[in-house]
């Protein structure tokens, strides 16, 4: 059983050969924090790529028109009736005097002699309710669901917008997954090829100390602890480039582009500080702890 | 405090190494494992010092049979057996008595114990003045005394030397003889492992010859050569 002083003096003596094989450990270092900021980089675009899905995601909804003739109990009865269908996240009444009001703002500049005949007192459009949707997969049920409901005239959505937007997430969600799974595996390859190498500069002190009677775990629990120390340094330094440099292109994105909605720089340090520490102190650790396997053979 | 108990040892590429070996080392003794490069010298030193295990046969170690440890009982086995090498085999990147003080370090000593023992054991091989110094500011000499204060300093059964002179010329090499010879008389097991004709007939220990696997000759007060 490890007790307390005996743990005490592993991370003491991580830190005095961190301190000896300065190099090395810079190197390692720089390794942690290039490997985590590009992956940081990959998932901020990620998540900016998901927040602009999510938004044209949230514009899709379903047009319910409703039947010129119906009184207000039974339009009542039908919102009652949508409200109980599951999966909408929104309903917006919109009556026919307001669904010709915008018609009209949308036609007017071109062809304001179309709508020459129609007034608040002769208008032909219907009342309707814009049902928006939690989300857009389950558009085609919500809808069956509402063809069942009295007094409707007609149901109207853009099914190729939806199918478009639904299949455009659907790719990224899986391109994402696959780099993600590509980036991370390059990322701990690149970091435990690092600590190998670091070790393998290593492997005659690793040798004598075998030789002289320590313990595998002796010989083990410094390394492990220093692959920490070097993880935990390179994912804060990762994280720290990363919020600076995003917040740069943040500022620059939105001085030029107005309209692109991005990820503000605080989801950095809301969101990635204690993944990545964590991320980077395992990766140190567990990096250390195969690559020793091999020299602790003697 | 050794035995070789009809030991035979066959590597995976089928060399035989050592054919049906018995021998016995008692305690206080000073050895000397002669023959040519092949013979099966390593052979033995490596066994024990549990680096590789026999075929067949036994291994008994201070009255305890020691083929086959545990990968975990290994270490502390060690801790019996002080080792030095033809190459010194220092951190360079320690100093002196750092060096030293790593061989009590690992075995989970006290500080206060380390400050005591390491500077007995630096001044049994004379070096007490250089305990600053980093390997590569010695001369072989000094770093071969280096390394038999680390291989001491935890005051063990046994010593063993492989080719501990090899590197160093003929004055150097009687200097570590003295030490080795007085770390023998304070009552350490020695076995050691040589090329030096000139040394073993020096010294008239006793000389086991071992040549193809197997010993041909086995001296009480012997010298390198048949005579």
């Amino acid at each position: 059983m490890m007790t307390i002083n005996t743990f005490k003096y592993y991370i003491i003596d991580a830190l005095k050969s961190l301190k000896r094989n300065l190099t090395i450990s810079l190197a390692s270092t720089i390794t942690v924090t290039i490997t985590l900021f590009i992956l940081g980089i990959f998932f901020i675009i990620m998540e900016n790529v998901n927040v602009g899905i999510n938004n044209a995601q949230s514009q899709i909804e379903i047009n319910v028109f409703l039947k010129d003739d119906i009184s207000n109990e039974e339009q009542e009865n039908i919102e009652q009736e949508l409200k109980k269908i599951s999966g909408i996240k929104e309903i917006e009444f919109e009556d026919k005097a307001k669904a010709l009001e915008k018609f009209t703002q949308q036609i007017s500049d071109n062809n304001a002699s179309l709508l020459d005949n129609y007034s608040p007192s002769n208008n032909p459009l219907p009342n309707l309710y814009r049902v928006k949707l939690e989300n857009p997969e389950i558009s085609e049920k919500v809808i069956s669901s509402i063809k069942n409901i009295d007094g409707i005239e007609s149901i109207g959505n853009d099914k190729e917008f939806t199918d478009k937007i639904l299949s455009i997430s659907k790719s990224i969600k899986w391109i994402g997954i696959s780099l993600f799974i590509f980036m991370v595996a390059v990322s701990v390859f690149l970091i435990s090829n690092t600590i190998k190498l670091a070790i393998y500069s290593r492997r005659k002190e690793i040798e004598i100390m075998k030789f002289v009677g320590a313990t595998d775990c002796f010989i083990r629990w410094p390394f492990i602890i220093e692959g920490s120390i070097i993880g935990l340094i390179g994912a804060i330094s990762a994280d720290i480039l990363l919020y600076y440099i995003y917040k740069i292109v943040f500022s620059k994105i939105n001085e030029n582009l107005l309209l692109v909605n991005l990820l503000s720089p605080s989801y950095i340090t809301q969101a990635f500080q204690w993944q990545f520490i964590l991320a980077g102190i395992i990766i140190g650790g567990l990096g250390s702890s195969w690559s020793l396997f091999k020299f602790l053979k003697v | 405090m050794i035995e070789f108990v009809d030991v035979t040892k066959v590597y995976d590429n089928h060399t035989l190494a050592l054919n049906n070996v018995s021998l016995t080392i008692k305690k206080g003794e000073f050895v000397f494992l002669v023959g040519s490069s092949g013979s099966g010298k390593s052979t033995i030193i490596k066994m024990l010092f549990k680096e590789i295990e026999p075929t067949q046969g036994k291994l008994i170690f201070n009255n305890t049979d020691a083929t086959n440890l545990k990968k975990s009982q290994i270490a502390f086995y060690r801790r019996n057996i002080g080792v030095i090498f033809q190459d010194f085999k220092l951190i360079q990147t320690l100093n002196v008595y750092e060096n030293v003080a790593f061989a009590l370090r690992v075995t989970g000593a006290k500080t206060k114990d380390i400050r005591k023992k390491v500077p007995i054991a630096l001044s049994l091989v004379g070096l007490s003045s250089r305990f600053k110094s980093f390997p590569n500011e010695l001369s072989g000499g000094e770093q071969q005394r280096v390394s038999i204060a680390r291989a001491i300093v935890n005051n063990p059964k046994v010593l063993i030397a492989d080719e501990p002179t090899g590197n160093l010329d003929h004055e150097t090499a009687m200097g570590i003889m003295d030490t080795l010879i007085a770390i023998n008389k304070s009552g350490t097991t020695i076995l050691m492992a040589t090329h030096a004709k000139d040394i073993v007939d020096s010294m008239r220990k006793r000389v086991i010859a071992i040549e193809n696997g197997t010993i041909i000759r086995d001296e009480i007060r012997g010298t390198y050569d048949d005579n």
